[in-house]
């Protein structure tokens, strides 16, 4: 039962191996502007902390370049609209072939999609960390529990990318141009996920906004756990946020999936 | 008859956006749509026994993909009933498809970057197949379509014909009751267009396998399939076999005749002088209205020296039957 999506998964995961140099380049350029940004926090930062009105800053320094480069290794996980499964299908013409496996069709795409999210993202973010564990650029995570905590929330974030993907993607099954949509979500990832700026540093009413929505469960929720900047007594509600947003989207694009299949069933895909 | 498959007045059309060709005709699109209606199926029925082959032939736009899609599960007619194995294909898809086979052979259902041999294996565990029959299923079907190197080679790597060998291969793996070809040959060339005519044929006789083929080879369908359903405009325009067409459309023969020493063709209700040159005549004959014992009387006092005696082309019978559809 299970190995009818496993396998698929495991295949595109095999497929997505293949592409190590794409990784090495991205680790490359992945480096390089985590270090500009890196040099910019710490400019402000410094600043601010140096003023004569100095409040206490929002993350500590260290928490900030702690911050960023865990945000550096897994920057992957917000690339995920490039995710071409149904988009591919729909434009090719294949979705016959696809709608003549006995699976569910949201399941099966939901499978290789979450391969095409997670090996890319580690093939960059394993070395990553190595490097920047081992020259000091990134501290170990503040406790084992922030550490299994932060482990956790990053699972859920591959699981909530994916389903926002496969979201964006199912726009293709009703538009030749999904692109459009496509378009937009790129601008809500970077600005409301923490990896422009870190959501603790937005104004308050914009930082309540960002955290309500789904795309702080992407970044910001586990990377502010392991900085300790939510605590472990406060790690519920974030959590339990970010698997909410992750249930939400999956049934959201199921239900686009059906609807978009049954239109495709009328008007021949 | 047993009814593996029954269609009876199955009806699809479908609706196209029109759009006037240049720049002002893409602005009028946005304010105006035109939608045709374009009829695919209109009112076809039929039906087909286990363990029948059998031939969908018409012209492009025909409604043959229309009719195979239907029958496959995924497309919804507009009106009419089908039934297969006692279901309806596209109420419930997933179980419909677990017991059927398709090979498109404009696509693929193979992982394009992956070897053969893991493309099965994947196929395998989304039909649920028990690794022991899997083994054995990939066994035998690799000898009988002589896929022995091909398994660790990425499928983007093959030719036509070894892929479309592995196609069949890959919609076998669990022993679907039922196997719909869509223009399986496509594009083969000789050799491997008779292997995998023969593999039809082996798997029919020694599995029972009930197969509904579409093509535009006719030979193919002539040594393949004893009864051929012709579709045109969305309509039946003949259940039988393509003998019985030929006689329908086409009962002509053409007699060609050589000669000892130049004479002058016969005449005979019936016979019609195509061609007559000093050593040879060439006859069109109607055998209705001169049956062949009748014609070798009539040429019994000529000079003949050799005698061939042929059908129409099966190309030129079906092409007649399009035109006159048309």
């Amino acid at each position: 039962m299970i190995s009818a999506y496993f396998e698929p998964f495991r295949a595109a995961a095999l497929v997505e191996v293949q592409y190590r140099a794409a990784a090495l380049a991205g680790i490359v350029t992945q480096f390089a502007f985590g270090w500009i940004r890196m040099e910019i926090f710490v400019a402000v930062l410094v600043k601010a902390s140096a003023s004569a009105a100095a409040q206490p800053l929002a993350l500590s320094l260290r928490q900030t370049t702690d911050y960023i480069w865990l945000g550096q290794a897994f920057l992957m996980l917000l690339f995920t609209w490039r995710v071409p499964a149904l988009r591919e299908v729909v434009r090719s013409g294949a979705l016959g072939v696809e709608l003549l496996r006995p699976v569910d069709c949201y399941g099966f795409w939901y499978a290789q999609s979450l391969a095409r999210v997670l090996v890319p993202c580690a093939l960059r973010a394993v070395p990553m960390l190595a490097i920047c564990l081992a020259t000091g650029l990134l501290h170990p995570p503040v406790s084992i529990e922030a550490g299994l905590w932060t482990a956790i929330s990053l699972a859920m974030a591959f699981l909530l990318s994916t389903a926002l993907a496969m979201l964006v993607s199912t726009a293709a099954l009703w538009l030749v141009a999904g692109d459009g949509i496509a378009a937009l979500v790129p601008g809500f990832l970077w600005s409301l996920s923490g990896v422009i700026v870190p959501l603790a540093f937005l104004p308050d009413w914009l930082r309540t906004v960002a955290e309500a929505l789904p795309f702080a469960g992407l970044m910001d929720t586990p990377l502010r756990l392991y900085v300790g900047a939510i605590t472990l007594d406060q790690a519920a509600g974030p959590l339990l946020r970010q698997a909410l947003w992750t249930v939400a989207l999956i049934a959201l694009g199921w239900a686009a999936v059906q609807r978009g299949l049954r239109q495709a069933e009328i008007a021949g895909g | 008859m047993d009814g593996f498959i029954t269609v009876s007045d199955l009806a699809k059309t479908y609706y196209i956006d029109e759009r006037s060709p240049g720049m002002w005709g893409a602005l009028r699109g946005v304010l105006h749509r035109r939608r045709r209606a374009v009829p695919a199926l209109a009112g076809v029925s039929f039906t087909i026994g286990a363990g029948a082959i059998v031939g969908l032939l018409g012209p492009n736009g025909a409604g043959k993909s229309t009719a195979i899609k239907i029958l496959a599960g995924i497309l919804r007619p507009d009106a009419g009933t089908v039934t297969v194995a006692g279901r309806v294909p596209w109420r419930e898809r997933r179980r419909h498809v677990a017991g059927i086979g398709v090979v498109f052979g404009q696509k693929s259902q193979l992982w394009w970057d992956l070897p053969v041999a893991e493309s099965f294996t994947i196929l395998g565990a989304i039909y649920r197949v028990d690794q022991g029959d899997l083994a054995r299923r990939i066994t035998d079907l690799a000898a009988l379509l002589d896929l022995g190197d091909l398994m660790a080679r990425p499928v983007r790597t093959l030719s036509l014909g070894q892929r479309m060998r592995c196609e069949l291969a890959a919609a076998l793996l669990h022993a679907p009751p039922l196997l719909f070809l869509d223009e399986p040959t496509i594009g083969l060339d000789a050799p491997a267009k008779l292997a995998v005519r023969s593999f039809i044929q082996d798997l029919n006789r020694r599995h029972g396998t009930t197969v509904l083929l579409t093509s535009h080879d006719l030979d193919e369908v002539e040594t393949l399939c004893p009864r051929v359903l012709v579709i045109a405009g969305g309509r039946m325009l003949l259940d039988g076999s393509l003998a019985d067409l030929r006689r329908r459309v086409a009962p002509a023969k053409r007699v060609t005749v050589d000669l000892s020493e130049s004479a002058e063709p016969p005449k005979h209700d019936g016979l019609t002088v195509v061609e007559a040159t000093a050593r040879r005549w060439v006859l069109e004959i109607d055998p209705r209205r001169l049956p062949t014992p009748k014609l070798m009387a009539v040429l019994a006092e000529a000079p003949v020296v050799d005698l061939a005696i042929a059908e129409a082309p099966i190309e030129q019978v079906v092409a007649r039957l399009y035109a006159e559809a048309a």
